[in-house]
C-alpha cells in the first residue's frame, strides 16, 4: 500500500536539509564525478547520484513546500482556506530541515556563505578566519 | 504508413469536435480505418488515471518508468466504434476490440494524441488574454489522407499565484511504495491536474467548430473541447517553447 509523502514529516525534514546540502556541495560532487568517470559520464553520474538518501517522492514534495515558503517570504499572501493541513505541517517540517542545515553548515560571519564543515577554521569562500565557534 | 496533409486555413476548415474521427493508415499495402466518436472527458480521465509514472533507486541510479502505452492502447480498444479493412467477419464477435492487432492499435493510438504547438500561428502575447496555438491531426478524408489543422487557438485568463500553488501542490502529491531508500515513488498524473484548470481559465478558442458552427462561446468550449486538446493547451501555456535571446536595436 502506497503512503503519501506529505504525511511523513520527518522524511520531508531530511529531504529539505539534503536539498540545501546538494546545492552547497554541487561543485565538489560534480568535480569528483568527472574525475572518476570522465567529463560527460561524470556529469551524468553527478546528476543521478546527488546526496539523496530517500525515495524521490520526498524531494518532489519538499521542493513544492520550499517554493511555497519562498512565496510566503516574498509577501505573496494566501487565504487560510487556500492552504491545506498538509501544507501547514509540511512547511513546519521543511523549516526545521532548513534550520538543521544552518546548524550543520553555519554561515560565515563575514560573507554569509554556508560552511561545508561545521568546524572549519577558515571560510572556504572568502577566506575569513574563524576565531572560535563560527 | 499514412499520409498527413495540411488543411488550408479558411473558415470552412474548422476542426469540428462533433464529427466522428477516422484514423486511416496503410500497412503492407492494405488500407485500414478506425472510427471513433468524440471521446468523452470520462474516457480521457480514465486514461489519465491509468498512466503510470514511477521511479526507484537501483544502487546509485534513479530509474524512472513512464508507462503510457498500455493505458493508451486500452483507450483505443474501449472507445473505437468501428474498423474497416480487415478480412473475415470478426466484427460479429463481442470481443472484436480485443482481437485488433496490437501494432495497429499502438499506431492508431498515437494519432489520438497528435497535438503539437503551432509556431506558425503565434501572436504577441497579451498578459490579459494569454494565447497558445496548437496544430492537430484529427481525421481522415475519403481518400484516407489524415488532415492536419493549424491555428487552433486557446485564450486563457491570467494564472494567479493561487492557481500556481494549486497546480504545484497537486503535482507534488507523490506516494511511496515500500520502505527505505529504494522504495518506489509514484507520481500523480500531470494531465489530470491540468484538465481541472482548463474550465476555470479558458476565455475563448479559435479554429474549432461544433456541428458545423464555429465555437464562439466560452461555455461551448468548456463543454465540447476534446480533453486532450485542453491538456495540450494548458501544457503549452506553462511551457517556454522558444526561449531565445531578446533582439536589441542598435
Amino acid at each position: 500500500m502506497a503512503s503519501p509523502a506529505a504525511s511523513d514529516l520527518q522524511s520531508l525534514r531530511v529531504a529539505a536539509r539534503e536539498m540545501f546540502e546538494e546545492s552547497l556541495f554541487e561543485d565538489d560532487d560534480r568535480r569528483q564525478a568527472i574525475a572518476a568517470e570522465g567529463a560527460s559520464n561524470g556529469d551524468r553520474l553527478w546528476a543521478q547520484l546527488g546526496r539523496r538518501t530517500l525515495p524521490e517522492a520526498y524531494y518532489v514534495r519538499a521542493s513544492y513546500l520550499l517554493d511555497l515558503d519562498l512565496m510566503l517570504n516574498v509577501g505573496i499572501t494566501f487565504r487560510a482556506t487556500e492552504l491545506t493541513r498538509d501544507d501547514y505541517y509540511g512547511l513546519r517540517a521543511v523549516r526545521l530541515g532548513t534550520s538543521d542545515f544552518q546548524r550543520m553548515h553555519p554561515p560565515c560571519i563575514r560573507c554569509g556563505t554556508n560552511q561545508k564543515d561545521r568546524g572549519a577554521k577558515q571560510c572556504w569562500s572568502c577566506g575569513a578566519k574563524f576565531g572560535g565557534d563560527n | 504508413m499514412t499520409d498527413i496533409t495540411e488543411k488550408p486555413e479558411s473558415t470552412n476548415d474548422l476542426l469540428d469536435l462533433a464529427q466522428d474521427r477516422v484514423i486511416a493508415f496503410r500497412d503492407r499495402g492494405c488500407s485500414y480505418r478506425y472510427t471513433f466518436p468524440p471521446i468523452a472527458d470520462k474516457d480521457w480521465e480514465r486514461y489519465f488515471d491509468a498512466i503510470v509514472q514511477t521511479s526507484h533507486r537501483e544502487g546509485s541510479l534513479e530509474r524512472k518508468r513512464f508507462d503510457v502505452q498500455s493505458a493508451l492502447s486500452e483507450l483505443v480498444r474501449r472507445v473505437v466504434t468501428n474498423v474497416d479493412g480487415y478480412a473475415g467477419d470478426f466484427l460479429k464477435r463481442e470481443d472484436w476490440r480485443d482481437l485488433l492487432p496490437v501494432a495497429h492499435v499502438r499506431f492508431v493510438s498515437t494519432f489520438l494524441q497528435l497535438v503539437l504547438p503551432d509556431t506558425s500561428s503565434v501572436r504577441v502575447l497579451d498578459p490579459l488574454h494569454q494565447e497558445v496555438a496548437l496544430r492537430a491531426t484529427w481525421t481522415a478524408d475519403e481518400k484516407g489522407t489524415m488532415a492536419q489543422f493549424f491555428g487552433l487557438v486557446h485564450r486563457f485568463r491570467p494564472l494567479t499565484a493561487e492557481h500556481e500553488l494549486r497546480l504545484n501542490r497537486a503535482l507534488s502529491q507523490t506516494s511511496v511504495l515500500g520502505n527505505g531508500r529504494n522504495a518506489k515513488t509514484i507520481y500523480p498524473s500531470r494531465q489530470k491536474e491540468l484538465l481541472k484548470f482548463y474550465d476555470e481559465l479558458i476565455d475563448g478558442v479559435e479554429g474549432y467548430a461544433f456541428k458545423g458552427e464555429p465555437i464562439t462561446t466560452k461555455q461551448l468550449a468548456i463543454e465540447k473541447m476534446d480533453a486532450w486538446h485542453k491538456v495540450a493547451a494548458l501544457d503549452q501555456l506553462m511551457t517556454v517553447i522558444d526561449f531565445g535571446e531578446a533582439e536589441t536595436e542598435e
